[in-house]
């Protein structure tokens, strides 16, 4: 495996598209507390998902050889999904840091701007995945890498929203508002790991012969890595559990510390899952 | 989880690789390196500069590799850029380029390697009289003058020459330089072995055939395409005859013939042939061969079946049957009565065969009837099934097999050896290179040791001094001068110890060889791109002449160099031993060189030489008129004479004495083929054990019979599989394996058959150690269909690499297995080896080629 | 000109890697970077194994994965002989061809951070020379040539056992085996 760069930078864009996603469901709960709560609420997590889509911007430049010819890479639209998915990533890098600017100079959050934004970041992911689904490599031509993809962003964005501001919204005593926050997030990452399964579950199907001379089939190149797969699975639905606790337990107080231990948690069973996909392209 | 600890130790491991990797780069570019490999060109006679495109020039490529090609490089700017081969004419099977192999293409790589020894050096711990001698092959190295090398050489040598006597002194190797310069100053101990030819070495004079080499026994490979059947038993001329003699099988093939392999591996060559393989057991051949002759004898029926050339044996062979027996010789002892089983009571069916060789008796008699049955047969065997202990049985029963069915001396047939340069093509050369026109020094000591036995010569004082007794010997001074005695002879363990026991042990090498790696002082020699040039034949139609490429690198010295250095410190004369030049000694082959007419018989000088010539190369000669002009065979590169069939170069084997017995007697005693040759069994009662004077069956020390604990009872032993070492693409011997390039292309794994492999639970790409009572080994294992049950092959010449603490080798070096142990006429046991396997538990085994290579650094 | 492609006889290649390690001295490759590789199969069983090997470079494909996928356009395919090339102004080091070539062609140059591959040898090939692969093969296992030529002197096969197939990227390449 040596694809780090472009480990970190899936993870990054697909988790600041999930976050921008769950915040902007999130403000219309929010902006009942009205415009200047508001803002101070999501604030923070709007920087976080400009400044994680901008380390995704950086790790894609780590990931090329020859970053000097990067604008290079949107010149073949017509043919290229790569090229069109670098133009999308652009667009909706651009977006989040202008939605997280505005919002800061206006000191007002701007709906609009965000699910635009949204939008934009889900024809990102599907372009993301057509890259490689459109690949040779076994395993990546398949639904699975969609269902990843679309997976990560609904299950790491939401907590990674939800453990952003329920430090706000305990400061400002608003402990239901954290509480459904939490449940949000909850069942957008069970949505998540839901359709994550459902990849997993059509992967095998979707198994055709070698298509590359010297690369051997998804299931043998995922031999070795079996025990990492488990691991991983162990590991989310550690998290799961604990984000459910906070979402369905009866104490009223949602913790800090386990928000930020979920997010932990599920984060790095995301980075071994995505590990394991590019397993497949080395 | 591990899976991921692993990748990640895996992702630093490589960093550190590409580290060291990067320090290599920076080692070279002591000299110039480009991104190309640099060189300053030397302004080489008879080339001028054509363009600015840079100039081609023949480049030695002059390993013992089994072939011989054009190597050609492009010298621009002083830079050496790229490689090419012969592209000297159209490429036809009748007239074939010579094409050089993936090791000649790596050439460049080898010569500006980053581990070139650059100068002169020491070991840290070494003091006079050997200090700290246990330290050998792992202390740390200094860097000395050459005048400092040159200077404790000299010291240690008169020491030890005084204290001792010359005989104290052992130089390995057959390089002229050392050993004239020793013989010089009052001769060494030398040291002598079977090594390519196996129990073919010697004793093929006494029974009147040729061994492949010096003695033509097989026909040329035009008359091959008439055989209607090719048996090559024990020969993979895919992997061990590089250059264009897989080529010439293919158009026996393709010409009609039909091919069969008898080998323990199904090789290359029997795939591209597409050959029925018997597979054999290492060391076997003799029984398969009683059982086949057996068959002969049983199915034969003149009349209806002749399947034996009675007439044949009786006209040109001894020995054969009691009729045929020379005067003296016991009538009993008789070949045909050994065979049926007379006197001894044991027939040698093939049901008694299959049980020693593990060839099913059926096939024996399919293959009895196959070879008596059919009207031209070619019988070829490579060196490799003789290169076992107690082998001179099997030289003897393959030939008389021969004998039997009158494969010998017609069109298509033939029975001989078929090995290294040689394959598949003998007959006389149409072209010799001349002599150098060096003295020859003789070495007024004439102590020989087998190589069997040097290492305990070392540790035990005492050796047979062969046909004679055993003499005492006190070895206190090891002088390796090329080859690479301590990797490539056998018991390398013993080898080490003994090295670690003398008190002076000095190497010529140019990277950090095995010998060099043991030695306390080692001398950094030029390699044959650095020194003059030189003429050098290889297959018959052939001669190439390999042009000086570049000044020695670093402070370098060719042999010859180093040789004269040594004999004026040690008070001589160089020009007693040296008196002429190295460019004069090139120019002597060069004017010396010879080519056959075209009436097949005669001879012609090669080269055209003027006194222009002579002025220009500044040397001594007269003009002569050749068939070409100097320059532009040293333009060229080589002279090839053109075949094709009907011409005068064909070559019949043995053709001479078949036509006429009387009047072209064959080397043996009687002057006939000796079935039963009184001769060697004469010369084996003073040698290491006694052979019969007739093929007879014999039991080889580490054969298989040796893997049993009870051959009774069929129980297997402590170490029950067998190794044979087939030689390997990847390098010649152990010459070119630190090449990255080659690493890359030929990884090296130890072969295992897929049932072994499974009964041991191990996988394709598992590291496996191999063990016997001498040493241990590892190395990946490549699982295949394509090697007998039974047999491990391990690649031979792999560098030996132990590790000092565990004592475990990684390299996978194969005389590690391959006893010590002299039989017969004392020939080497390599395919005669036993070990036992199991999947390595410890760390996996990362590809050498991602390791570290030995870059010295001062 | 036509489309240039290669012949390969698999039945009568020994696998010696010759043609790989010529290459490799022509374009002055490292270790890990090879324009040309050889792939060892193995079949049956003992004692009736066989074995093949397949030399391959690029294949010069007439619906190249390599150049489709490409985001900058730096892969293309020369329109005098069909020869797929990379265009080192514009290639950007992506490797995403990689993942799109079904015969491994493309070689990534670390020290370039750009791709690399076969580019048939055009310096030669100008010269009115063999590529060096073919050059060098000691079977004589390797031509090149107009494909439409090789095509009607060996036949049309251009895939076999342990090869992707030719649908994929419609390989310019005939294989005797
Ligand atoms: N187990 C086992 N052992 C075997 C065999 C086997 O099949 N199995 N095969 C045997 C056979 S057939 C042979 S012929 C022998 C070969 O045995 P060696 O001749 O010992 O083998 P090489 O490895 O070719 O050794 C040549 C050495 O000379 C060095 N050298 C090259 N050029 C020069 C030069 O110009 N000057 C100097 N000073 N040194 C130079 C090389 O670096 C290398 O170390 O091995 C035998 N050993
Ligand atoms: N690539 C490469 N080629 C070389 C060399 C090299 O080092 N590397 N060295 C050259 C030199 S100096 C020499 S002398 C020649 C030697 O060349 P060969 O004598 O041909 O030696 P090998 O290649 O070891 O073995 C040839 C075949 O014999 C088989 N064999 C081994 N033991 C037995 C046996 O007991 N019985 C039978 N029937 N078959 C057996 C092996 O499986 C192999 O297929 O090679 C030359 N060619
Ligand atoms: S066969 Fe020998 S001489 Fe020919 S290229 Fe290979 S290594 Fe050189
Ligand atoms: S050089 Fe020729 S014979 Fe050798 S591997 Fe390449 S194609 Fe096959
Ligand atoms: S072989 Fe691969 S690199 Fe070459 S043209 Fe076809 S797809 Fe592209
Ligand atoms: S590495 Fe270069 S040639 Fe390959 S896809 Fe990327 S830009 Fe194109
Ligand atoms: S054509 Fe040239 S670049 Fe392409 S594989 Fe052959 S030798 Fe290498
Ligand atoms: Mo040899």
């Amino acid at each position: 495996m040596h694809e780090w760069a472009l480990l970190i930078f899936t993870i990054c864009v697909q988790t600041a598209i999930g976050g921008m996603f769950m915040l902007w469901l999130f403000q219309r709960e929010i902006s009942k507390a009205g415009k200047e709560d508001s803002f101070a609420i999501l604030k923070i997590p709007l920087i976080i998902i400009a400044a994680l889509s901008l380390v995704g911007l950086i790790a894609s430049f780590a990931h090329l050889g020859t970053p000097s010819n990067a604008l290079n890479t949107i010149r073949n639209i017509g043919t290229s999904w790569m090229s069109r998915e670098i133009l999308v990533t652009g667009v909706f890098i651009g977006s989040a840091c202008i939605t997280a600017g505005l919002t800061i100079v206006q000191k007002k959050v701007n709906p609009l701007l965000m699910i635009a934004t949204v939008i934009i970041g889900f024809v990102d992911i599907f372009c993301m995945a057509m890259i490689y689904s459109n690949s040779l490599v076994s395993g990546w031509n398949s639904i699975n890498t969609f269902t990843s993809f679309y997976g990560t962003a609904f299950i790491l964005g939401a907590v990674l929203v939800a453990s952003f501001t329920v430090p706000a919204l305990r400061a400002k005593n608003m402990d239901d508002t954290a509480k459904k926050i939490v449940r949000l997030s909850f069942y957008s990452a069970l949505f998540g790991i839901a359709i994550q399964l459902i990849g997993v579950a059509l992967f095998p199907a979707s198994l055709t012969d070698v298509n590359m001379i010297a690369t051997s089939a998804a299931h043998s190149s995922l031999e070795a890595y079996q025990g990492t797969i488990a691991l991983r699975w162990g590991i989310e639905i550690l998290g799961l559990i604990l984000l459910g606790y906070m979402a369905l337990s009866p104490v009223k107080k949602t913790s800090i510390a386990m928000a930020f231990a979920a997010l932990i948690v599920i984060g790095f069973a995301e980075g071994l899952s995505r590990y394991v996909f590019y397993v497949l392209g080395s | 989880m591990l899976d991921i600890v692993s990748k990640i130790k895996e992702f630093k491991m490589s960093r550190r690789a590409f580290i060291g990797w990067t320090s290599a780069i920076a080692v070279t570019t002591a000299i110039p390196v480009s991104r190309g490999l640099v060189a300053k060109a030397d302004n080489n006679i008879g080339i001028a500069e054509t363009d600015d495109e840079g100039i081609w020039k023949t480049a030695a490529c002059w390993h013992n590799c089994g072939g011989r090609c054009l190597n050609k490089v492009l010298i621009k700017d002083g830079v050496v850029i790229r490689q090419k081969t012969d592209d000297t004419h159209e490429d036809s099977p009748d007239f074939p380029q010579q094409r050089g192999c993936l090791r000649g293409r790596s050439q460049r790589h080898q010569v500006f390697n980053a581990d070139r020894l650059k100068y002169p050096m020491k070991r840290k711990n070494w003091e006079p009289g050997g200090g700290k001698k246990e330290l050998r092959g792992k202390d740390q190295w200094v860097r000395l003058s050459w005048d400092e090398a040159l200077d404790i050489v000299a010291s240690e040598t008169k020491r030890i020459k005084g204290k001792y006597g010359n005989e104290a002194i052992m130089v390995t190797g057959g390089d002229a330089n050392i050993r004239s310069a020793m013989s010089a100053i009052g001769g060494f101990s030398a040291c002598y072995g079977s090594s390519s030819w196996g129990a073919w070495r010697w004793i093929w004079e006494n029974m009147g055939i040729g061994e492949g080499l010096i003695v033509n026994g097989i026909n040329d490979r035009i008359d091959l395409r008439n055989s209607q059947l090719i048996v090559l038993w024990g020969a993979n001329p895919a992997w061990s005859s590089m250059g264009s003699v897989t080529y010439n099988f293919l158009q026996a093939k393709k010409a009609g013939a039909r091919f069969i392999t008898i080998d323990p591996i199904y090789t290359d060559s029997a795939n591209v042939f597409d050959a029925d393989w018997v597979p054999v057991r290492p060391g076997t051949d003799d029984a398969l061969a009683f059982g086949i002759m057996y068959t002969l004898l049983d199915e034969d029926n003149p009349a209806t079946n002749p399947l034996v050339k009675w007439d044949f044996l009786n006209k040109y062979t001894i020995g054969f049957d009691e009729a045929h027996m020379p005067e003296g010789a016991d009538p009993k002892d008789n070949f045909m009565d050994y065979l049926l089983g007379t006197y001894d009571g044991q027939p040698k069916t093939p049901e008694w065969a299959a049980e020693i060789c593990g060839v099913e008796p059926s096939k024996i008699r399919e293959l009895a009837r196959e070879i008596g049955g059919t009207e031209r047969v070619a019988l070829l065997t490579a060196w490799a099934p003789a290169r076992i202990a107690n082998g001179e049985g099997w030289v003897q029963a393959f030939s008389t097999l021969g004998m039997m069915t009158g494969q010998m001396g017609g069109s298509g047939k033939m029975t001989g050896v078929s090995c290294w340069e040689y394959a598949g093509n003998m007959g006389p050369f149409l072209l010799t290179a001349g002599g150098k026109g060096l003295p020859s020094i003789t070495n007024p000591i004439d102590n020989q040791i087998n190589e069997n036995e040097m290492w305990d010569a070392v540790l035990d004082g005492k050796f047979l001094q062969r046909y004679e007794k055993e003499r005492n010997v006190n070895i206190q001074f090891i002088y390796h001068n090329y080859e690479n005695h301590l990797q490539t002879r056998s018991n390398i363990a013993k080898g080490i110890k003994a090295h670690r026991e003398v008190e002076f042990v000095v190497t010529n090498a140019y990277a950090l060889t095995t010998n060099a790696k043991y030695s306390d002082i080692v001398l950094p020699v030029a390699t044959q791109w650095e020194t003059a040039g030189a003429v050098k034949g290889g297959n018959r139609e052939i001669l190439i002449n390999w042009s000086k490429i570049i000044e020695p690198l670093y402070e370098s010295k060719t042999d010859q160099e180093i040789a004269k250095a040594l004999l004026k410190k040690l008070g001589k004369d160089p020009k007693e031993v040296f008196p002429i030049t190295e460019e004069q000694q090139y120019f002597n082959q060069l004017a010396g060189s010879m080519v056959m007419k075209d009436n097949g018989v005669d001879y012609e000088p090669l080269c055209t030489i003027t006194a222009h010539d002579i002025k220009e190369w500044g040397v001594e000669g007269t003009p002569q008129k050749g068939r070409i002009p100097l320059k532009e065979f040293v333009d060229t590169g080589i002279y090839q004479v053109p075949r094709k069939p009907g011409d005068n170069f064909g070559f019949i084997a043995y053709k001479d004495f078949i036509d006429d017995p009387e009047a072209n007697p064959v080397s043996s005693e009687s002057g006939k083929f000796e079935i039963y040759c009184k001769a060697i069994n004469e010369l084996s009662k003073t040698a290491y054990s006694e052979i019969a004077p007739i093929p007879k069956y014999e039991v080889k020390v580490h054969g298989y019979e040796a893997t049993f604990e009870d051959w009774e009872s069929k129980k297997k032993g402590k170490y029950p599989y067998q190794m044979i070492n087939p030689h390997y693409l990847r390098r010649s011997h152990s010459t070119l394996d630190n090449v990255p390039q080659l690493r890359e292309a030929w990884p090296n794994p130890v072969y295992i058959s897929r049932k072994d492999a499974d009964e041991k639970g191990i996988k394709d790409g598992d590291s496996v150690l191999l063990s016997n009572e001498y040493a241990k080994s590892l190395r990946p294992a490549a699982v295949v269909e394509t090697i007998m049950p039974g047999v491990i092959g391990l690649p031979h010449g792999a560098w030996v690499d132990i590790d000092e603490k565990t004592g475990i080798d990684r390299g996978g070096a194969d005389n590690l297995f391959v006893p010590h142990i002299p039989k017969g006429l004392g020939s080497s046991g390599f395919n005669t080896a036993r070990v036992n396997f199991e999947k390595w538990k410890g760390e996996p085994l990362e590809e050498d080629v991602k390791w570290e290579q030995r870059i010295i650094k001062f | 000109m036509a489309q240039m492609g290669f012949y390969i006889n698999v039945a009568e290649c020994v696998g010696c890697k010759t043609c790989t390690v010529a290459c490799k001295d022509k374009n002055d490759l490292e270790v890990g970077r090879n324009f040309r590789r050889v792939y060892d199969f193995q079949e049956g069983s003992y004692p009736k194994p066989s074995i093949y090997h397949v030399s391959l470079s690029c294949n010069h494909c007439d619906e190249p994965g390599c150049m489709q996928g490409c985001p900058t356009g730096a892969m293309f395919k020369r329109a005098e002989d069909g020869v797929v090339l990379v265009d080192h102004n514009k290639c950007v080091g992506c490797r995403y061809c990689e993942w799109n070539c079904p015969y491994g062609a493309p070689q990534y140059s670390e020290e370039l951070g750009k791709m690399t591959k076969c580019d048939t040898c055009i310096d030669l090939r100008e010269k009115g020379e063999d590529p060096v692969c073919v050059s060098s093969c000691i079977m004589r296992a390797i031509e090149f040539g107009p494909i439409d030529e090789l095509r009607a002197k060996y036949g049309t096969v251009n895939e076999m056992k342990g090869m992707p197939s030719a649908s994929i990227t419609k390989p310019n390449i005939v294989i005797h085996s």
